[in-house]
């Protein structure tokens, strides 16, 4: 499994989150009625909306544990350094987000003003950045014929992947501090477009390529 | 990150990165390109394998080698090699140096 301290982390930002999160529920005259737009919003939805943090934690732990379930032995070393990096980081990613939410239903910090767009821009720039950077050190999982791609085909894919993800950091970071806020939602939207039809062309173009066979002795 | 610095500090072993690159490749099909004694070589393979930049599986007595590299080690890659970092001395340099001795 990975090592102590990262889930001493993990397990501590789950539960300050999840804590957070009752504790905004209990906030609540109803907990059926979450006002979005903070304490004096208009929109109504469910309380339970605001379990979507440690929800989302859990959600970006799964990859790593299939990972582990399905990696060979001998990738597990190489699986316990990377996804490390992988569990802190989205630990500290929702974590943040919590304390942002937390103080927004407080009506400390408003999600309209210019300071904290920014900010949550360049947060977000970061940790793609940070993600992104390490996505190609995945341990490669075992071929089966379910899969899309070979463990070759794999590698490339996540080494693409990963310099998409730095890209749009990088992007969204920049972006964040310089661009005026009225032009930043449509090119957020165009950057992210862009980085979905790119994801998709090059697995097109990674599944039509001919086989090149990572098994000792077979490669052409 | 040392052991990554360490890697990418030598020419023969940004080589075997730079083959890797366009496909995996068996530890003979690497020796293939290269001039030097096969211990040599898998002490590089050893030190590329210990930085975590090359993937080995092995299938009998044969080891498949696969290029794993972050974001930012591919760039310090590119960087050392447009630097040259590692490489020789150019010879004239080498000459005059001996002669001043």
């Amino acid at each position: 499994m990975i090592d102590r301290r990262t889930l001493w982390i993990f397990i501590a930002a789950f539960i300050a989150i999840t804590g957070a999160s009752i504790w905004q529920l209990s906030l609540l005259p109803d907990w059926r009625q979450l006002p979005l737009g903070g304490p004096h919003g208009h929109n109504i939805v469910s309380g339970l909306l605001v379990f979507a943090a440690p929800a989302s934690l859990l959600l970006f732990m799964v990859t790593p544990f299939i990972q582990w379930l399905a990696a060979p032995r001998e990738s597990l070393p190489s699986w316990q350094r990377w996804s490390g990096k992988w569990v802190v980081s989205w630990s500290v990613f929702w974590l943040l987000f919590q304390v942002f939410e937390l103080a927004h239903s407080l009506g400390m910090v408003s999600r309209s003003t210019l300071e904290t767009a920014r900010g949550g821009s360049v947060m977000i720039g970061i940790i793609f950045m940070i993600v992104g950077n390490f996505t190609a050190k995945t341990p490669s999982l075992p071929h089966s014929n379910s899969s899309q791609f070979d463990a070759w085909r794999l590698s490339r894919m996540l080494r693409f992947a990963g310099k998409l993800f730095v890209g749009l950091g990088l992007a969204f970071a920049l972006g964040g501090i310089l661009l005026p806020l009225e032009y930043w939602q449509a090119v957020f939207l165009c950057l992210m477009l862009a980085a979905f039809t790119a994801a998709i062309w090059y697995s097109i173009k990674l599944r039509h390529e001919r086989l090149v066979a990572v098994a000792p002795g077979r490669s052409s | 990150m040392n052991l990554v610095f360490k890697a990418l500090s030598d020419p023969t072993r940004r080589q075997i990165l730079h083959l890797l690159r366009t496909k995996p490749m068996t530890a003979g099909e690497l020796a293939e390109h290269f001039s030097l004694a096969k211990p040599t070589l898998s002490g590089h393979f050893a030190v590329l394998r210990e930085a975590d930049l090359i993937e080995a599986s092995k299938r009998g007595t044969v080891i498949t080698y696969m290029l794993k590299v972050s974001v930012l080690e591919e760039a310090l890659l590119a960087f050392t090699e447009m630097m040259g970092i590692g490489l020789p001395t150019p010879t004239p340099l080498k000459k005059a140096t001996g002669k001043a001795k």
